[in-house]
């Protein structure tokens, strides 16, 4: 196995390019994207911690939370797509600078 | 859980209901809304009047419940059942539903009743709530209720049409009645702000606002308050002036005359059986406490000898005034104004007598009240006769009213009745407790106040027989109404007038009181001894022993024969009172106004008492005409400018920074993430910057 | 299973589509209504029998106290939350009954307003950050739905999928979170951070998760900065799901952070309450003073809402029991009014059909019941005895002073003032003479938007002149908070 930091890096990188991702993109499927990036990397994050929670032993905590995450991930992106095409239908673009109907 | 615990709770919160149907029923019903208050009104009345038997076997009860603690003050709402509280709330409440009944008929032609019956009903509540409570400041929230009540009927008739006004008549000065409520409001705020900050001082020093843990504790604080010289005094003068205020005594007298611009049912509710009432009300839950200092303590601390100095003083001094002002008056509203400010004199100055000497604390306050309750009943009477009077005469003016004694027979008799209670005459129900009046101050020895109070009896006879004779028994006897030309357009005198008697409705709450007024007056010793022995128990259940009497009598006489003469003394007093009014009016030999030349000292002192001894014109130019002066000049060179700076710059200033904020929002999502990432990056960067990381 | 409360509604949740499923058309929006609301109901007096358990032991636990299962903890705090979500949730169902439509998707309708408060009540009940992140995630999902739900017009969706991708990302950063604090202790039960961390000297990767944590809930909490999804989301909503969200989606975001903040990052409380500090101060301000310039209602009181979130995080700076009572007192009180508010708004856009502020010229008089009710509940949000909103802000406002933080309770104090100057100005506009054909043709709110909001205005004034049970409630609750924490 990796040095512990080694694993706490990728997922700090894995996180800063979901939050890239969300703010630079602008197609709605992209936006997604990112949210589940953000979500893998707080995964990996549980999968590592756990395993290196004591030499030999590996933390059963920590795996069921990643996978009851990814659960709920998968959960939220059902709806997130379902209102994708909701917006699709409506506005007739991707791209999400065109949602400009609310502000200020 | 008894009926008595749940009574005094409901009978203040029942009106309170009353008043919100009367408001949520206007569209739906007229008729469901009228009976609706009566039906909350008559209820309540049964609740106080269960709260009777407390009175007879002479208990005191403070119903508690916990309300707030704030900065470690706790305010109990509480309601407070003893003698005095029973008494006046029956008062109260017995009167309010007669008036109310009343008013079902006299006020049936006006549009917006529910306005009316909403202020009625929640004065009731407030009224009784202020009667009941027993700590300052649930009672000052009921004091403040009711002054809000108060000036929504004064200016009742808010929209000023012309035939709402009184004062006049031509060439003299007409007030509108939106300002009069004002002026009521203002002035008897004046005293509200003292009595607060007397309690506030109270509380300092007391560490509690509970009438009864008050008496109860009062050796506990008097002494750390008499320490300060002069603090004692000055709370005594704090907490007086605000009931002085709201009773219409010396200097705050101004106001009640012009209260006179509301409909005849709120004069006869507010204005002369209850609200002003109030005022003797406070001074009198707050005698004992001052009683103690000055006399029971010990060592004695005479600096709370003020509060019934200035009480006895001022008190004397306004019935004096009130007489006078009544005896010139020439509308028939004001006639009974001013014989209210008068009577209440006597009420306040009873209970000033009641503390200016040890052994007179019983006398004074029992004579006061009992003075109180006929007062309220009589009184009653005068102002719902005088409401069918100006209904039928279509004039407010004591000139123009030449009413038929045969047609209005009722209406004259009950108003004859009440006159003669007003003027004391035996065996109405008035004899009685003006003369105990007296009596209580002859025992005291206040001779000074005897001799003022005297008088006042000869000027009340000469007014009642005045008001009497110019209503009734001047013109012919069948009644030409006499119309004048300037009041052609006055819509009161087209619609109303028809010189016929009122609707039975009317007639039959104020002829109810009359009886009473007769029966009381039968009964007036009896009555006379229970309220004795009612305060007695007291006030010795509060442990203020009442010393013996100090003073011997007058003249070596003391009880019966003190009785005796002190009746022989006030008929003469009357006499020389009704006896030229007599001559003058009811059957004139000559017409009044010959006796009144147009220069002279006798005009002078007419104009004297005419313009209210120009004390309206001194506040007038004193306070109103000077604070209109300097607001007119500060509103020219500081708020204007300061105006434009802050009312103008403040906003502008906010509307910048809006509209630089609303630029945030820019609605595109990548911006909001980009915040999102921002965020965090700036709190990474403080954290590594500070050392954290 | 889970404590009964839960239970019940868990299972009225599931059974909701079965039931719209087997309900004749016509009446399946009153039948899905009324049946929601009898949830709301049974639930609520189930409650009642938990809350004597509660009262008896300091908390409930399930289905046992070991340090590495997902747990329960209900306490007294548990119990205060619930009671709110309940209350307001019960009378947005009500005044849903006379909104929504009956089609096929009515039901869902329902169904999703009774999962939220599921997942909101699973939030407070949660004894680990495990079972408050799975009911989190069931909370946040319903209410994308939620707010997404009326699909005709163009903006709900817009506003349902930018609130949905600034609270994913919002959740998921409180997972990155919570995945270091599981790293660095361990466990995920909060009492087990508490004996874990509570010693602890801070190091670099405790203000990292704190950093991460805080953006993470703070996005549904709407502080500054992060709070630009809310006028979207709260205004475009519809006005039953507007007042909930507003007056209790809020609660949740409030309640993890104070949950996490207490517990784990005990050891750098001083780091924290100055930053919570000023977030407040700056949150309220920017809360208020956009608030000034808005011309569309919901908008406005959205905007509204961020200023009331400033206010209740005065009692994490002051981090003492009677902060965090103001915090929670405020909150509560803010789902009175501001469910309220949003309610009667919801009434009065529905009758004129317009949200234009400037066009509601004469409403109160055409609705006077409603107008009536949201002067109440406007004034009661600006703080004025004897309504509800006063204790409240008289509490947080003494915590403040008592933390040496006055000015603090000063920016409270003007911000009031601020807030009111956008309150009063629709009261003033409801009142003015009728002027509009428009408002002219408009009666009273339907009978069944009526009674919600008239209870909810009822509660108000009644707390507020009787504001002692519940300050005593409040203060139970933020004690369960501070001993769970042990002694700041």
């Amino acid at each position: 196995m990796l040095d512990l930091a080694y694993y706490l890096i990728f997922s700090f990188a894995l996180y800063i390019v979901g939050i890239y991702c969300l703010a630079t993109k602008r197609n709605l499927i992209r936006l997604l994207l990112g949210v589940e990036m953000l979500v893998n990397a707080a995964n990996i994050n549980f999968i590592t911690f756990a395993a290196y929670a004591a030499p030999g032993f590996v933390d059963s905590l920590g795996h069921s939370f990643a996978a009851i995450s990814i659960g709920l991930a998968g959960a939220l992106s059902a709806v997130a797509l379902a209102v994708v095409v909701l917006l699709y239908r409506r506005y007739g673009t991707l791209d999400s600078d065109e949602l400009k109907q609310l502000r200020g | 859980m008894q009926i008595i615990d749940v009574a005094p709770w409901l009978c203040w919160i029942l009106p309170a209901i009353g008043a919100l149907a009367a408001l949520a029923l206007n569209k739906v019903n007229r008729k469901a809304m009228n009976i609706t208050v009566l039906s909350t009104t008559l209820l309540s009345c049964i609740m106080t009047l269960l709260m009777v038997p407390s009175l007879l076997n002479n208990s005191s009860i403070d119903h508690a419940l916990f309300w707030f603690q704030i900065a470690g003050a706790q305010v109990n709402a509480g309601l407070l059942i003893d003698a005095l509280s029973i008494i006046v709330a029956n008062v109260v409440s017995f009167l309010s539903l007669l008036i109310m009944i009343y008013s079902t008929k006299y006020m049936a032609e006006d549009p917006s009743i529910a306005r009316f019956w909403f202020f009625m009903s929640l004065f009731l509540s407030s009224m009784l709530l202020l009667v009941l409570a027993d700590n300052f400041i649930l009672m000052f929230i009921g004091w403040k209720l009711v002054s809000l009540c108060s000036f929504g009927l004064i200016g009742y008739y808010y929209r000023d049409e012309k035939e709402h006004w009184i004062g006049g008549p031509a060439p003299f000065p007409f007030q509108k009645p939106s300002r009069n409520g004002l002026k009521a409001l203002l002035m008897t705020s004046f005293g509200d702000t003292a009595l607060l900050a007397g309690i506030i001082i109270l509380y300092l020093y007391s560490h509690t606002f509970n009438f009864m843990e008050l008496i109860q504790t009062a050796g506990t604080w008097l002494p750390a308050m008499a320490a300060t010289p002069g603090i004692l005094a000055l709370t005594c003068v704090l907490l007086l002036l605000g009931p002085l205020a709201k009773s219409a005594q010396f200097p705050f007298h101004e106001w009640l005359p012009e209260a006179m611009s509301g409909p005849t049912p709120v004069s006869a509710l507010i204005h002369a059986a209850t609200m002003v009432k109030a005022g003797v009300y406070l001074i009198a839950r707050m005698l004992p406490i001052f009683f103690f200092a000055a006399w029971v303590a010990a060592p004695a601390y005479p600096e709370a000898l003020t509060f019934f100095i200035m009480a006895g003083a001022i008190g004397a001094f306004t019935a004096f005034l009130g007489g006078t002002q009544a005896m010139v008056a020439k509308e028939l509203k004001k006639v009974l104004a001013y014989s209210t400010m008068s009577a209440i004199g006597y009420m306040v100055l009873a209970l000033g007598i009641s503390g200016l000497s040890a052994g007179s604390l019983v006398a004074g306050t029992s004579s006061s009240i009992f003075f109180l309750i006929n007062h309220g009943i009589f009184k009653v009477v005068l102002f719902l006769c005088a409401g069918v009077v100006i209904h039928s005469a279509g004039s407010i003016y004591l000139d123009h009213m030449n009413l038929s004694t045969k047609r209005m027979r009722f209406t004259l008799v009950s108003m004859w009745i009440g006159g003669l209670a007003l003027m004391g005459v035996f065996p109405l129900s008035g004899f009685w407790s003006k003369d105990n009046v007296l009596i209580a101050c002859l025992e005291s020895g206040q001779y000074a106040i005897f001799a003022v109070a005297m008088i006042s009896v000869v000027l009340t006879a000469f007014y009642v027989c005045r008001m009497m004779g110019l209503a009734f028994h001047t013109g012919t006897p069948d009644g030409n109404i006499h119309r004048d030309e300037e009041f052609r357009d006055r819509k009161l005198a087209e619609d109303h007038a028809h010189g016929e008697e009122g609707h039975w409705i009317e007639i039959l709450p104020y002829g109810l009181l009359a009886a009473l007024t007769v029966v009381i007056g039968l009964v007036g010793p009896l009555v006379s001894e229970f309220l004795s022995s009612a305060f007695s128990t007291y006030y010795a259940n509060m442990g203020l022993e009442v010393a013996a009497e100090t003073h011997t009598g007058f003249l070596g006489l003391s009880g019966l024969g003190l009785e005796v003469l002190v009746a022989a003394v006030s008929i003469v007093m009357i006499l020389i009172g009704a006896v030229p009014a007599y001559f003058l009016y009811i059957k004139p030999t000559s017409n009044p106004s010959n006796l009144l030349p147009q220069t002279g000292i006798r005009r002078t002192l007419y104009n004297f008492l005419w313009n209210r001894w120009y004390i309206n014109a001194f506040y007038n130019k004193v306070f109103v005409e000077p604070s209109i002066w300097v607001s007119k000049r500060v509103q020219r060179y500081i708020e204007d400018p300061l105006n434009q700076a802050i009312n103008g710059g403040i906003p502008e200033g906010f509307k910048w920074l809006s509209r630089g904020l609303s630029r945030i929002q820019t609605g595109k999502l990548r911006i909001n993430m980009l915040y999102l990432l921002v965020t965090i990056v700036i709190a990474l960067i403080v954290l590594w910057l500070g050392g954290f990381i | 299973m889970f404590t009964l409360p839960f239970d019940l509604l868990l299972i009225f949740t599931v059974a909701s589509p079965i039931l719209g499923w087997v309900s004749p058309k016509q009446y399946r929006a009153k039948i899905c209504g009324v049946f929601a609301a009898a949830a709301l109901v049974v639930v609520g007096v189930a409650l009642f029998g938990l809350y004597q358990d509660v009262v008896a032991n300091a908390a409930v636990y399930l289905p046992s106290n070991a340090l590495n299962f997902a747990t329960l903890r209900v306490d007294a705090l548990s119990i205060f939350m619930t009671a709110i979500f309940l209350g307001l949730g019960f009378a947005a169902t009500i005044y849903s009954i006379a909104y929504v439509e009956n089609s096929g998707r009515t039901p869902f309708y329902f169904t999703l307003i009774l999962a939220l408060i599921s997942g909101m009540v699973g939030i407070v009940f949660a004894g680990d950050l495990l079972a408050l992140y799975v009911f989190w995630e069931l909370m946040s999902i319903s209410s994308y739905a939620l707010v997404a739900f009326f699909k005709e017009e163009g903006t709900p969706i817009e506003a349902g999928f930018k609130f949905l991708i600034m609270s994913a990302a919002g959740s998921a950063t409180a997972l990155f979170g919570i995945s270091l604090i599981y790293g660095l202790t361990g466990t995920l039960n909060f009492e087990g951070l508490v004996a874990a961390l509570s010693g602890a000297t801070p190091n670099a990767w405790i203000y990292l998760a704190a950093v991460f944590v805080f953006v993470g809930f703070g996005v549904k909490t709407a502080v500054f900065p992060l709070h630009t999804w809310l006028p979207d989301a709260y205004s475009a909503a519809s006005a039953p799901i507007s007042a909930i969200l507003s007056g209790i989606v809020i609660g949740p975001g409030v309640y993890a952070l104070a949950k996490v903040f207490f517990t784990a990052f005990l050891p750098i409380q001083t780091a924290w309450t100055l930053a919570f500090a000023v977030l407040a101060v700056v949150t309220m301000l920017i809360g208020n003073i956009t608030a000034l310039r808005q011309t569309d209602l919901k908008r406005m009181l959205a905007y509204s809402s961020i200023g009331q979130v400033g206010y209740m995080l005065i009692g994490f700076a002051a981090a003492s029991q009677l902060g965090l009572t103001g915090t929670f007192l405020q909150f509560f009180n803010h789902a009175l009014m501001k469910g309220c508010a949003f309610l009667c708004a919801g009434a009065i856009i529905y009758r004129l059909g317009s949200r234009d502020i400037s066009g509601m010229q004469g409403v109160g008089r055409k609705m006077p019941l409603t107008a009536f009710a949201f002067a109440i509940s406007v004034a009661a949000l600006v703080g004025l005895p004897p309504l509800c909103g006063f204790p409240g802000e008289l509490t947080l406002f003494s915590s403040a002073v008592q933390a040496d933080l006055t000015w603090l309770g000063v920016a409270l104090l003007l911000n009031s003032v601020i807030s009111a100057g956008f309150y009063l100005r629709i009261v003033y506009v409801l009142v003015q003479p009728v002027s509009s054909p428009a408002v002219e043709k408009i009666k009273e709110s339907p009978l069944l938007m009526l009674i919600p909001i008239l209870a909810l205005m009822v509660l108000i004034i009644l707390f507020g002149v009787w504001p002692d049970p519940l300050v005593n409630f409040a203060g139970d609750a933020a004690n369960a908070l501070i001993s769970l924490g042990g002694n700041p």
